[in-house]
């Protein structure tokens, strides 16, 4: 009999904070409906703020998350003037925002050239892995990468696949370098065959990239002069790398898979 | 007698286990600063990943961030990924955010790492997640993940 009387009570000390708690939330509520608990008498509230008193939050806060700025359409551009009074000059420093373009995985979208004073990049518009127009000399030759020799496909990201992000730099596999970033480290150009323009970027340390450079014990430099390993990654990226004892002059593309370069 | 107690406890347990508690987690922040510099908090977010989506509830639960990421690769024992596609799921609709770039961090392990060349401390299994807009507008999450299903 002691011991059911220690279990009600029990039972009962854990079960009414609950269910005043349940109670207190709808505090619209006058009276409240739990039994047994008489409502505050009005009188007794205190009296509301004035309304300068108020903490400063805003009077309506949306709900969830505020991204009202992203999410409508934006106002309609001031009308811009038709002619300038004096000539344009080439070459005139604009604004340094954002471009307005959209970073999709659209093969047919050509951005246009960056608001600045270098070379127009004009990135090839077609997501191929190899430059057009290029006839290899001989059969690739593949120089397995000597850190990640005889392992399992992705075994050097330990186990992980990797899959390109359209939206930066050679998928994301050079470094975080998105494609729509104005301002990036240019390391020089590569003409492809039809006199396209491929722009090679700097590789960020600790990416797939820079772990194949290290792995080959290759030092990149900027793309431009002959005699360089000339390395397409994915998506139409391009770096340039002295040549060392392991890899030659040459055009060399990358298999992501196990980090080996094979020669053109 | 001591059987009785101990009955009594566990009826105790299963009841306060019926009752609910309160959620696990839910120690997400996310950080909104808007183009104009404005900058607002919003606090108890939960954080699930599931495969190369990341979702995010709003502490309310009205809105929820839907990110999807690739190219991930190892930067010691974080993970790091590019997010792809970056939704917004709110009053009923969704609506698809275009970004410039951004940058996610995971921390699978069960010890606190330490992001390269930063002072940043990432707890276990926790997230740190930067995105930036078109319109201007830089997101940041960072918090536990509440599940994860990789």
């Amino acid at each position: 009999m002691k011991s059911f009387r220690i279990f009600v009570a029990l039972v009962l000390a854990v079960t009414m904070p609950l269910t005043a708690l349940a109670q207190t939330r709808p505090a619209g509520r006058p009276g409240g409906s739990g039994a047994g608990r008489p409502a505050p008498p009005p009188q007794q509230r205190p009296a509301q703020p004035p309304p300068q008193q108020r903490p400063a939050q805003p009077q309506q806060r949306p709900p969830g998350f505020d991204l009202s700025n992203d999410t409508q359409r934006p106002a309609a551009p001031p009308s811009r003037p038709s002619a300038p009074s004096h000539p344009s000059t080439p070459g005139r420093p604009s604004t340094p925002s954002a471009p307005s373009r959209p970073p999709q995985n659209n093969p047919g979208y050509r951005p246009p050239p960056p608001p600045n004073n270098r070379p127009p990049a004009n990135r090839p518009p077609s997501p191929a892995y190899r430059p057009p127009n290029y006839r290899p000399p001989h059969p690739p030759v593949a120089i397995v990468n000597p850190i990640w020799r005889g392992h399992p496909a992705w075994y050097w990201n330990r186990g992980v696949a990797w899959n390109p992000a359209a939206a930066y730099w050679g998928g994301g596999f050079w470094g975080t370098l998105a494609i729509a970033a104005a301002s990036a480290a240019v390391f020089g150009y590569i003409y492809g065959a039809n006199g396209a323009q491929y722009v090679s970027y700097q590789v960020m340390p600790d990416s797939p990239g820079a772990i194949l450079l290290q792995n080959y014990g290759l030092t990149q430099t900027p793309c431009g002069p002959d005699n360089l390993v000339v390395i397409y990654g994915p998506n139409n990226s391009v770096i340039c790398a002295f040549p060392n004892n392991l890899v030659a002059p040459g055009v060399y593309t990358v298999d992501p898979t196990t980090l080996t370069i094979s020669s053109y | 007698m001591g059987t009785r107690h101990t009955l009594a406890a566990l009826l105790v347990f299963t009841i306060l286990s019926l009752l609910g508690t309160a959620p696990a987690g839910a120690t997400g922040t996310v950080r909104i600063q808007q183009n104009d510099g404005t900058v607002r908090n919003y606090d108890g977010a939960v954080i699930r990943v599931k495969h190369n989506t990341i979702r995010v509830w709003s502490h309310d639960g009205k809105g929820t961030l839907v990110i999807d990421r690739a190219a991930c690769s190892y930067v010691g024992e974080l993970e790091r990924c590019l997010p792809t596609t970056f939704e917004l799921k709110q009053s009923g609709q969704t609506k698809t955010i275009q970004l410039i770039n951004g940058l996610v961090y995971f921390n699978p392990t069960d010890s606190t790492q330490q992001l390269t060349l930063s002072s940043k401390q990432l707890p276990p299994r926790s997230l740190m997640l930067m995105l930036h807009t078109l319109r201007g507008t830089f997101i940041s999450v960072h918090g536990q993940i509440d599940e994860l299903q990789p």
